[in-house]
């Protein structure tokens, strides 16, 4: 048996780790027309760029690598306002896509977070544990990604092309 | 395996967690006023109880918040979560 997914390793994205006060922060979004998500966990999108929810006073950007250079300069603003931090962590993830009719099969081995539509909407975006390490998980289309640290990229695709494969 | 709810992302497993131990008594105001046995006791002997802990654990893989929680350290049930601490 195995299941009905596709598992795909994506290129880079373009990724700002953003910390501190919502205010501030959603200031320096507006330069983008971007807007914070409404609710703990869960994404903003706006095109091909999202703002995903992961912790109190903490957000990650997210687009195509192709704008990382269009991102900073949205961002740009001098000087700083010191209670915020923003990082580029464009290459400290590497992301998977796993969609089709059984990703969440394969997740639910990956994964111990409960990903029922009832408690992981649409949008929904969340660190949590993927196969015993720090995973940030967001639902999408017929599936679901997977991020993790890019260092354990390829053991990551290694498990979970073997979850398919059994 | 414990079910911890997290203030900001809900209930999670304990595995997300990494345990902080129990909650240590505040540090006295005036250490030097204290028997050499009550500040060695304050310093180095952890209580041990059966029963009803006040324990702090760290969400690691979620939100990375610490969370204080009471935790039967018998029956492992979880007697109240009041969430954040940021002390």
């Amino acid at each position: 048996m195995s299941y009905a997914v596709t598992i795909r390793r994506q290129d880079l994205s373009a990724l700002v780790d953003m910390r501190g006060e919502a205010r501030q922060i959603a200031a320096l979004l507006a330069g983008l027309d971007l807007a914070l998500p409404d609710a703990p966990n869960t994404a903003a999108e706006a095109g091909d760029r999202a703002v995903y929810w992961l912790g109190p006073e903490h957000w990650l950007l997210r687009a195509p690598i192709a704008e990382e250079d269009a991102l900073l300069a949205g961002l740009h603003k001098d000087p700083l306002p010191p209670e915020i931090s923003l990082v580029l962590v464009s290459d400290a993830y590497a992301f998977f896509e796993i969609s089709g009719a059984e990703a969440a099969e394969v997740m639910a081995v990956a994964s111990p977070l409960d990903l029922h539509a009832s408690v992981f909407p649409a949008k929904g975006s969340a660190f949590t544990e993927a196969f015993g390490l720090k995973a940030l998980v967001v639902r999408r289309g017929d599936g679901f990604e997977l991020a993790v640290d890019r260092s354990l990229g390829d053991m990551t695709e290694d498990y979970l092309n073997r979850v398919v494969a059994f | 395996m414990l079910k911890i709810t997290c203030p900001f992302c809900g209930p999670r497993n304990e595995s997300e967690f990494v345990h902080g131990g129990p909650e240590k008594p505040r540090r006295p105001e005036d250490p030097a006023a204290l028997s050499d046995t009550d500040w060695i006791d304050h310093l180095t002997v952890p209580d041990n109880p059966m029963g009803p802990v006040r324990e702090k654990w760290w969400h690691l893989r979620g939100c990375g918040q610490w969370v204080t929680i009471t935790r039967d350290t018998v029956s492992h049930d979880i007697l109240d979560e009041d969430g954040h601490d940021r002390r």
